[in-house]
Formats: structure tokens, sequence, C-alpha cells
């Protein structure tokens, strides 16, 4: 056979297929990639030359035009801890619960799971409305910030037990076999075996529930109100970044800069808590050996 | 530290089944105190089972169903009332794959020490001690507080077995424990449990006769009839295997089926 003969065969079928995936493929990720950076250009030119310190510290002035963010940041960070310090334990503990002790009982599991899914397909507003009721008005929390955190919380659950029950599922079964043969309870074996396997899904959990519960407005306006003022305590009514956006963009003529400004900062936050996050799993998938 | 003399484990008419599937049927069985038994027969026809009923792990599967005798040092173990987080530590088993828990070689076997109330002042000892035992020791001493996970394989599955030693068991099962292993490991793993002879009850199931032959002195031949696995023969090493009683165990051990 010569040299040449591979040379000269006709472009496969196959090859042609590459080719036409290829720019599909390359097609797709630019546009994704350039939508991304549009929004970035535009919010930088409109809000960009906002950024000062006094950005950061400052209470917002003439309904949000001019002055900060500083008490917007403060109420969301109180609004994000109310809402993970609940969500967190009750999620990680619901999916331990499902995936280690109602293994047996199919009918009961497929039940919790699907009410789950429910939950997670019901819109924000309802919760808005369901937070209002229940904790506003029933328990007399009123509007604050501790209604609003509760509210997301209930709301960010069931991503948040979905996720961690899927990251229970997946530890290999040979843990759980030689810790009942070594006698160990189940009690140490969760909390010593299958939560540390389990850590890099509870990260992935809490940062999407964080993410959902940071860009949420509906659920909040309701229970957390949207007065601007520093909030003295968590009973106090405040507004979140987000509110703060929405609010500057529907209710504020010449509000723009600001909102554009404020959307760049929950952008940088939302950015740095998956940074956060991938480097822990990152961490423990690398090293989930080390002590 | 030599057992008194008597059976440690006593096995009647054992029958076990998942759903509605009966994977043994049948079964009588005793294991001699301080003796080396060797299950053998064909794959799936409930040796590893067996394995896991006498410690209970068949209690984590869905749908098992126990029934018959089960005797561990005169104590019924299927009864209700049976400490199983005792049974479990008495009773220490080791698995065809080597698997530490994903934590440093100290903490593997410092963990169930410490869940079993083992004096806390004693527990570097013990560690020490069971590593010795193993044959460990010298290999990993110097590295007590390194992820147990880069260990070589042979090494893993020491460990494991020093884990379940530190425990201070007075029967080992072990569930084909070389099957995973290198030849230069299996061998060293294979000497190690044939030096627990006179001071542990051991139960091992192995695929491989030769070796069988070389560390057991009774052995019991498993083989599926009727659908469900039963034991066919058992008796002492040299006995079964110079003149069996059953003929198709007399054919499995010499290789002329399985």
């Amino acid at each position: 056979m010569s040299e040449g003969s591979l040379g000269k065969t006709k472009t496969p079928l196959y090859s042609m297929f590459d080719v036409v995936f290829k720019v599909i493929g390359w097609g797709c990720a630019a546009i994704l990639i350039g939508a991304f950076l549009w929004m970035m250009a535009s919010l930088i030119a409109k809000g960009g030359g906002r950024l000062t310190a006094e950005f950061f510290s400052g209470e917002p002035t003439n309904f949000g035009r001019s002055g900060g963010i500083g008490t917007v940041l403060i109420s969301t960070g109180l609004v994000l801890g109310i809402c993970l310090c609940l969500s967190l334990p009750l999620g990680i503990l619901t999916a331990a619960w499902l995936s280690e002790t109602v293994l047996q009982r199919r009918r009961l599991r497929f039940c919790i799971t699907r009410s789950l899914d429910l939950l997670a397909a019901v819109p924000s507003i309802v919760f808005g409305l369901f937070g209002m009721v229940f904790f506003c008005q029933t328990l007399q929390m009123g509007f604050s910030i501790l209604s609003g955190g509760l509210t997301l919380a209930l709301m960010i659950l069931p991503i948040v037990v979905t996720t961690v029950y899927a990251a229970f599922e997946s530890i290999p079964s040979y843990i759980r076999l030689n810790s009942t043969a070594l006698g160990l309870s189940k009690t140490t074996t969760l909390w010593r075996l299958l939560l540390p396997a389990a850590a890099p899904g509870v990260m992935v959990g809490t940062v999407l529930g964080v993410s959902r519960a940071i860009a949420e407005t509906a659920a909040l306006i309701f229970t957390s109100g949207y007065v601007t003022r520093m909030p003295e305590s968590v009973f106090d009514s405040g507004r979140t970044m987000s509110v703060h956006i929405y609010d500057l963009a529907v209710n504020v003529s010449g509000g723009e800069s600001s909102a554009a400004a404020t959307a760049l900062v929950l952008m940088a936050v939302l950015f740095s808590f998956n940074l956060v996050a991938a480097g822990i799993s990152r961490f423990y998938y690398n090293d989930s050996a080390a002590v | 530290m030599i057992a008194p003399p008597g059976n440690a484990i006593e096995v009647k008419q054992l029958q076990v089944r998942y759903g509605s599937r009966t994977v043994l049927g049948d079964v009588n069985f005793s294991a001699s105190r301080g003796k080396v038994t060797a299950l053998v027969g064909p794959s799936g026809c409930g040796k590893s089972t067996f394995l896991s009923t006498l410690n209970r792990l068949t209690d984590l599967v869905p749908g098992c169903h126990v029934s018959g005798e089960i005797w561990v040092d005169h104590c019924r173990i299927d009864s209700p009332d049976c400490d199983l987080g005792q049974l479990r530590r008495r009773i220490g088993m080791v698995f065809q794959k080597p698997n530490p828990f994903p934590m440093s070689i100290k903490k593997n076997i410092a963990m169930p020490l410490k869940e079993h109330r083992f004096a806390k002042s004693e527990i570097n000892d013990r560690v020490e001690d069971s590593l010795i035992k193993a044959g460990l020791w010298n290999e990993v001493k110097e590295r007590l507080n390194h992820s147990a996970l880069r260990l070589s394989g042979g090494q893993m599955q020491r460990l494991c077995i020093a884990r379940a030693l530190a425990l201070e068991p007075e029967i080992m099962l072990f569930d084909e424990p070389c099957s995973a292993l290198d030849p230069v490991s299996s061998d060293v793993v294979e000497d190690l449990i044939a030096s627990f002879r006179g001071q542990l009850t051991v139960l091992i199931v192995t695929h491989n006769l030769s070796q069988a032959n070389r560390i057991a002195d009774d052995v019991s031949v498993f083989w599926i009839r009727e659908n469900t696995g039963t034991i066919i023969e058992s008796g002492p090493l040299k006995r079964v295997f110079s003149a069996p009683q059953d003929p198709i165990a007399g054919a499995f051990l010499q290789g002329r089926r399985g």
C-alpha cells in the first residue's frame, strides 16, 4: 500500500458531523459568554462610576437615587444569615433521615421526595404570601428581617434537601457496611463518616440555596418590607439588594445608576460564593482522605 | 490467649430469604473454637450471605428474612434482645475489597475503639498493638497520621484486619480477603490469617481451593440445590478432601465441578 492512499480518500461523513458540531458548540458558548459580557459591560457602564467607598457604607438617599447601600448590605446579610441558620441544619438532617432511615419504606420516601419536588416548583410569590400570613400575622413577627429570612429558608429548603440527599445517596455503600460490621452506631456513622463524605454536596446545596435566596424579591417584599434605614434588630423591617434593585428599576425614575451599581455588587457576592464553594469541594475531592 | 474448647458458632436449620427468593436453606453448621474453617463453593451459593447472618449484617438488607437458630458462644444472636454493638465487637469482619475509612491510619483504628468505650489512655497502645498483630506496624509507624487511602491494597487490607483486631474479637469472618490483592500481598494476608489459628475462631470464604488447603483446619462446601444454597459437606479438611461423602463435593474439591 502506498503512502499517498490515505490522503486520497474522501472526507468521511462523520468528520463532517464533527465540524458541524464543533461550530454549533463554539457558537453556543460564544452566545452564552457574549450575553454575560454584554450584561456586565452595560452594568459597569451605567453603575461602575458609583462604586466608591461611600457607596458601600452610606444609607440610600433620595429614594435610592443617590447615597449608598450600606444599610441594604446589612439587611441582606441578616436575611441570608437567618435563612441559612434554619435551612442548612433542617435540610441536612432531613436529607440524612431520608437517605439513612427511610430506605426501607419506599412509599413514604416517594411521598416525601415528590412533595419536595413540588415545593421546589412553587413560585416565590406564593412563599411570600404564605410567609406574610404565617410569620408576619399569625406568629406576629410583623414585616421584619426575621419573617423574610424564615420565609426564604422554607423556599430554599427543597433545593438544599435534594442536593444533600443526592450527596448521601452517592456515598459508596461499603462505608455503611464496614461501619456496621465494626459495631458503630448509626449516629457515629452519620457524624463521623457519612457527613464528611457528603460535605462537597452540602457545599453545593448551600451555594445553590444562597444563590436562589439572594436573588429573591417577591418572597421578601411581603415579609421583610422595603424600608431603607439601618435595621436595629432582626424584628425591624429591612431591604435586601434584590428588592433594592427591583424598587429602583420599577418605582424610581433616575435610579438606573444605583440599580446597576447594586447589581454589580450582587454579582460580585454571588461570584465569590461560587468560588469559595468550588475551592472547598475541590479540597474535599482531591484530599478527601486528609485527616 | 488459648481459647477454651467447644464450638464457637453453632447454626441450626438456617434459612435466609430475600423477599420471596430463598438464597440459603437447611443450613447446619458448627465452627470449633480456635480453628480456621474455610467456606468453599461456586459463586452465588450464599457463602457471603451466610457470613453476614453471623454478625447480623443481613439487618441492613431491606426485605431480608432470616430464620433458624444461630448460636455464638451459647448465646442466640437472632433474638431481639441481642446486643448488636457488642456482638459486632466480638465478631470482626473483613471484606473482599480493602476499604478503610477516608481518614488517617490511626483514626481508622481509634474511632471504633472510642465508640466501644475503650479507655482513652489505652487507645494509642491498642492502635500500636493491633498494627503489630496485623504485621503493618513497621510499614506505617512513621505515618500514622497520613491518610489510609494512600496505602497499597495489601496494606489497606491489613489495616482493615488491624481495625477489627483492635476491638479484641473472638471470631473473625473473612469474605474472600485475598481475591482483590496482588499475589505477594495475598500471601502476606494469608499467612496473617493462618497465624490466628489457636487464638481466634476464623471463618474464611475463599474461591482458592489451594488456599483453603494451606490454611484451614475444617472445610464446608456450599452448593446450590433446588435453587437454594446449602452446605453439602463439612468436616476436617483432610477427611473432606481425601474421602468426601458427597459425590458433588468430591468432584468440586478435585476441580472437576464448579
